[in-house]
C-alpha cells in the first residue's frame, strides 16, 4: 500500500480544462494499413462517431511526422464493410522516406485530431538466428582462448595488447554469464510477444496530447509484471492526463516488446547506462512539466537512491495509477517516487517544489 | 474534434484551405466536393479530369508562406497511340511556374516551386490561382474510339504543398 505521504487533491471535481482536453482524446478512431514492398502505404481511417469527417492521418517514422494525408479515397471494400460512405481510404508513397530512415525504424499512423495511433509496424528483421546459444558459447570460448593465448600473455606484451586481452576476457565472461532468469530461451520476437501476453488482455494506453504529468517507470526484471501494471494503470493515467515513460535496463529482453503492445508508450532503453543518466534522458523526452519517477522496489539496489519524496498534491486518479505501477511498496515509501519539475531536473537542481498540504 | 472544430474544418474545406505537408485528394471524397474547379469534368471517386484546354482551381492558405514551397500534383496524362505527348504549363497567379512534357500514361508528379512573392493576400490569408494550360487535350472518342466526349489531358489525383 502506498504510504500516507500521498496528498490527495479533491477528486470530486475535475477542471474544465482537463475535461476539454479529454473530449478530443476520447474520440475512438479505427483504421488499417498495409505497406507494400514498393513503399506504397495504403489504408483507411475512420471515426464511427463522426462518419462524415475525413480524418487527417499523420505518417510517422520513429515518432517524427514524415507527412500527412487526408483519408478521403474511395474504396469499394470500405463501403461494403459499412465503413462510412467508403471515402476513408488513403495511399501514400514512402519510398524516399523509408530509404532515408534506418532499417529498423518504427512506422506509425496517427489520427491528428485525436492523437490516436491506430497502426504501427516495426520494420527490419526481428527474428534470432538459428543456433544462437551455441554460437554465443563458441564466441565466448574463442574470446577466452585468445585472451589467454601465449602471445598476449608474453612479458613483453604491454599497453594496447594487454588491454585488448583484458577486454576479450571480459567479453568472454560476459557472454557466458547466465541471466538471472536462468538459461534464456532464444525465440523470435513474435513468440516472445506471445509468451509475454500469455493470454492476458491488455488495456490500451490512450494518447495524451498535452499531459500534465509524465510518469517515468523503471521497468523491473519481469516484463510480464510490468505489462500488467501498465495495463491496470492505463485508465487512471488517461483520466489524470498523464503520459507514461518506461526505462528499460535490459534485465528482461521482453520489455523491449512493450511499445508494440502499448503503441502510445514512451520507451527508453538504458542498457548499460547509469540510472541517473537514463532518468535524465527520459526527462528530456518528457512532455509534461511535472515528472513523477516511480522506482520498482525489486530493482537493483545499486541504483541511485531517490531522495525523499516531496509532498505533492497528486490527483486521485494519478495516485490510483501509481498504485498499479508500484504495488510492491514497503510501508516506508520514501524512495518510491520523486516528484519534480522537468526544468529543475534537467538543470540538475533537484529542488523539491513542495506544496505542503494536509497529509491523510 | 469539438463541434467548433468540425464547423471550422468544414468551412475551411469549402474554401479549399491547404496546410503545409498535408496531401489532399481530388475526387468526391475531398477537394472536388469543397473546392471550386473550373474547366474540369465531373469529378469521379478519386480523381478528376480536365475538360478543355485550360483548367483552374484556387489554393488558399491561412497565411502567406515565408519561404518557397513546393506545389506537387499527382496524376497521369492522357496519351495514346495517336497522341504521343501532353504539354502542361502551370501558371500561379499569373506566374509561369512549371512546364512538363509527358510521354507515357504513367503516374507522375508535377512539382512547381512557388515563391512567397507569388501569393496574393486575400481575406486574411494567402490566395493562389492555379491555371493549367493543356493545349493537347483531346477527346478519347477522336483518339482511341472510346465513348468519351470529354476533352481530357491530365487526370488530377492528389495535391500537396510542402
Amino acid at each position: 500500500m502506498i504510504s500516507a505521504k500521498l496528498d490527495f487533491a479533491s477528486s470530486q471535481s475535475q477542471s474544465p480544462e482537463l475535461t476539454a482536453k479529454h473530449s478530443d482524446s476520447l474520440i475512438v478512431v479505427s483504421g488499417e494499413a498495409s505497406l507494400d514492398t514498393d513503399g506504397l502505404l495504403h489504408g483507411w481511417c475512420w471515426c464511427a462517431a463522426r462518419p462524415g469527417e475525413r480524418r487527417v492521418v499523420e505518417i510517422m517514422i520513429n515518432d517524427r511526422v514524415a507527412s500527412a494525408i487526408v483519408a478521403s479515397r474511395f474504396r469499394d471494400d470500405l463501403r461494403e464493410r459499412n465503413i462510412g460512405d467508403g471515402y476513408h481510404g488513403f495511399a501514400v508513397a514512402l519510398t524516399n522516406s523509408l530509404t532515408l530512415a534506418d532499417p529498423g525504424c518504427v512506422l506509425s499512423l496517427r489520427d491528428r485530431a485525436s492523437g490516436e495511433i491506430f497502426w504501427r509496424e516495426t520494420r527490419g528483421e526481428r527474428g534470432l538466428p538459428e543456433g544462437l546459444p551455441d554460437r554465443i558459447a563458441n564466441l565466448a570460448s574463442l574470446c577466452r582462448t585468445i585472451s589467454q593465448s601465449r602471445e598476449l600473455g608474453q612479458a613483453k606484451a604491454r599497453g594496447p595488447a594487454l588491454k585488448f586481452a583484458a577486454r576479450l576476457g571480459y567479453l568472454g565472461r560476459y557472454l557466458e554469464r547466465p541471466s538471472k532468469r536462468g538459461n534464456m530461451a532464444f525465440r523470435t520476437a513474435s513468440s516472445a510477444r506471445a509468451s509475454l501476453l500469455n493470454g492476458h488482455a491488455t488495456t490500451a494506453l490512450p494518447f495524451t496530447a498535452a499531459p500534465q504529468f509524465s510518469v517515468v517507470l523503471d521497468a523491473g526484471e519481469d516484463a510480464s509484471e510490468t505489462m500488467r501494471a501498465i495495463s491496470a494503470a492505463s485508465p487512471d493515467l488517461h483520466f489524470a492526463n498523464a503520459e507514461l515513460l518506461v526505462l528499460d535496463s535490459g534485465a528482461d529482453p521482453r520489455t523491449a516488446l512493450l511499445p508494440s503492445i502499448f503503441p502510445n508508450l514512451r520507451y527508453f532503453a538504458n542498457h548499460g547506462e547509469a540510472p541517473a543518466g537514463a532518468r535524465r534522458h527520459a526527462a528530456m523526452g518528457a512532455r509534461a512539466e511535472m515528472l513523477i519517477f516511480v522506482k520498482n522496489p525489486a530493482a537493483d539496489e545499486s541504483q541511485d537512491s531517490f531522495e525523499r519524496a516531496a509532498r505533492f498534491q497528486i490527483p486521485a486518479p494519478l495516485a490510483g495509477a501509481l498504485l498499479h505501477l508500484a504495488p510492491r511498496t514497503s510501508a516506508s515509501s520514501d524512495d518510491l517516487r520523486l516528484v519534480i519539475t522537468r526544468s529543475s531536473f534537467l538543470n540538475r537542481q533537484p529542488k523539491h517544489h513542495a506544496v505542503p498540504t494536509t497529509v491523510l | 474534434m469539438s463541434q467548433r472544430n468540425v464547423m471550422e474544418w468544414e468551412r475551411t474545406s469549402e474554401r479549399g484551405v491547404f496546410e503545409i505537408g498535408v496531401t489532399r485528394t481530388f475526387g468526391l471524397g475531398d477537394l472536388s466536393k469543397y473546392m471550386p474547379l473550373t474547366g474540369y469534368a465531373a469529378p469521379e471517386e478519386n480523381h478528376v479530369w480536365n475538360d478543355g484546354a485550360e483548367a483552374s482551381f484556387v489554393v488558399t492558405m491561412q497565411s502567406i508562406p515565408t519561404e518557397q514551397v513546393i506545389l506537387k500534383v499527382e496524376g497521369l496524362p492522357f496519351v495514346a497511340e495517336d497522341l504521343k505527348s501532353q504539354d502542361i504549363t502551370l501558371y500561379f497567379n499569373g506566374y509561369r511556374v512549371g512546364f512538363w512534357r509527358l510521354n507515357a500514361m504513367d503516374k507522375t508528379f508535377l512539382a512547381a516551386e512557388i515563391e512567397p512573392e507569388y501569393w496574393l493576400a486575400r481575406d486574411g490569408g494567402a490566395y493562389g490561382k492555379c491555371v493549367w494550360h493543356m493545349p493537347g487535350s483531346m477527346r478519347p472518342s477522336d483518339v482511341t474510339g472510346a465513348d468519351d466526349q470529354r476533352e481530357i489531358g491530365f487526370c488530377f489525383q492528389s495535391i500537396a504543398i510542402s
